[in-house]
């Protein structure tokens, strides 16, 4: 849970994903350079690292891209979600790097400005080949410069979740445009058909794997919104059925959209409560989470909230949307309509049943 | 507010499902046959002492070249040195035409140079033809030498 502001809240989990991230791309660097120089003989040093770096970019920008899905597809990828920002940043570090050799190389022996001759944009190429390769990747770098420079929770905090949200839907088009840089640049004089399907490859995972957690999303979204709907009693002062008290697992909760958003059910301690399915953080699902030490706690990055007010406790000021709950039976009833973030709502009680 | 950003995310992969697919083909659906590349020779230059020694002077570049024919009938090129700071990517091509202006259709590459890219071998040119250096990051012709002499 953030208090005030630190620049990065280190703590063991992230030095070992920087760890293992960091010393993962110096690898990557060592072989790809080492196994290019053996490769052949004609191929000169600094050429090798400029491939390595930009091989390098490009499959981290992959790998960044692919762990949001997997997580909404199998909980098991939710701990590379945890740090998945600071991996963002390394993906920029190492794309920048990937410029500066180029620039280097390739643009700053000339009479024209280095950074101007980038942006000229000269191919010898024609037709679809002849695009201005260098441009898309300048324009890549430079909204992958946007995302790791919002990336902090300063930003998140400020700009607000939703809006960061929709901020760093960007990374999209960076993509896209590291793509088509690829395949109009390094792919035209490669001929080995190796490093073609490779990329291939990658731009097939990934649209495969978002647009399948995209369609599973709108699956769920619709069977929750079809069951709550249905389930709206008469005479249940427009509270929804959601559930029974025993399809809840201790400790753990159940989903439901109700008035097009999701809401999470909690069971805790013999007491049902109803919050914001979104954590205030970075709009992780508190449903998936669970209630550790009396606290809603989200599943992607460990905000906590009470699960009778929404509130994170003190001394942090985080707070979600709360929702009236009431038993029928053992059946559980919510009213749609939200309270406003941190309003306290007395849980539902009800009897455990022995084992 | 999650929903829209659901959908958002949704519509945003349908239409780059269909544009980098597309993109991404149609760039190495019209990639070009790489030129052909010259043989590297391991060692030293043969019979390059029974060569012409010149120094060549390039419209931007002086260029030092050493330039032989072998016992083969390889023409033999080793670039000595040049004058620095040189435009970038400096590449050698070979030509059957007089390269006046722009590089040649046709034109053959021979190598580019480098640090560790100063000899090259060029087979198949008996006639002659034109020595071409020319600057890949400017994407200009930066002179010409005629191999006629050592033909």
């Amino acid at each position: 849970v953030a208090h005030g502001y630190v620049t990065v809240g280190w703590n063991r989990q992230k030095r070992l994903y920087d760890l293992w991230a960091v010393g993962g791309v110096l690898a990557y660097l060592a072989t790809f350079t080492l196994v290019s120089l053996r490769a052949d003989a004609r191929a000169a040093a600094d050429t090798a690292v400029l491939r390595a770096l930009g091989t390098c970019a490009f499959a981290l920008l992959h790998v960044v891209l692919s762990i949001g899905p997997l997580a909404r597809l199998d909980a098991r990828f939710l701990p590379l979600l945890y740090n998945r920002r600071h991996l963002g940043v390394l993906t920029f570090l190492v794309a920048l790097a990937h410029g500066t050799f180029v620039v280097l190389q390739y643009h700053a022996l000339g009479v024209v400005n280095p950074l101007l001759h980038v942006l000229a944009g000269e191919s010898p190429m024609g037709g679809v080949a002849g695009l201005p390769f260098q441009v898309l990747g300048v324009g890549a770098l430079a909204i992958l410069f946007l995302m790791a420079a919002t990336s902090h929770d300063f930003w998140l905090a400020n700009l607000g979740p939703a809006t960061w949200k929709r901020l760093h839907m960007a990374v999209y088009l960076a993509w896209a445009l590291a793509v088509l840089h690829v395949a109009a640049g390094y792919l035209q004089s490669e001929t080995d058909a190796l490093p073609a399907a490779l990329a291939g490859l990658g731009v097939a995972w990934i649209l495969v794997l978002h647009l399948a957690a995209g369609w599973r999303e709108r699956a769920l979204d619709r069977d929750l919104a079809a069951r709550g709907n249905l389930k709206v009693g008469a005479g249940s002062g427009g509270f929804v059925d959601v559930c029974s008290v025993d399809e809840i697992e201790e400790g753990r909760a159940r989903v439901a959209t109700l008035a097009g958003e999701r809401v999470a059910i909690f069971r805790h301690g013999g007491a049902i409560s109803a919050v914001s399915n979104v954590c205030r953080h970075q709009n992780g699902p508190l449903g998936e989470g669970r209630v550790i030490d009396g606290c809603i706690t989200c599943p992607w990055h460990g905000y906590q909230y009470r699960p009778e007010d929404g509130r994170s406790p003190p001394p942090f000021t985080e707070k979600v949307e709360t929702y009236r709950v009431k038993l029928a039976g053992r059946r559980v009833l919510v009213d749609p309509h939200a309270l406003a973030p941190g309003t306290r709502v007395e849980p539902a009680r009800f009897e455990e049943r022995s084992p | 507010v999650i929903r829209s950003l659901r959908a958002r995310h949704r519509a945003i992969f349908v239409l780059l499902a269909v544009l980098v697919p597309a993109g991404y083909a149609a760039a190495l659906l019209d990639r070009r046959a790489p030129p052909p590349a010259s043989v590297w020779p391991g060692e030293g230059l043969p019979g390059a002492s029974e060569g012409a020694r010149r120094t060549v002077m390039w419209s931007q570049v002086e260029l030092l070249t050493e330039i032989a024919r072998g016992d083969d009938g390889a023409l033999r090129v080793r670039a000595l040195s040049w004058s620095e700071p040189a435009p970038p990517g400096l590449a050698l091509y070979w030509s059957a035409v007089d390269p006046a202006g722009d590089l040649p259709d046709g034109a053959r590459f021979v190598g580019a140079l480098g640090p560790a890219a100063r000899e090259f071998t060029l087979r198949d040119v008996a006639g002659g033809g034109w020595l071409v250096l020319y600057s890949l990051g400017h994407g200009e012709t930066l002179g010409a030498l005629a191999l006629a002499e050592e033909g």
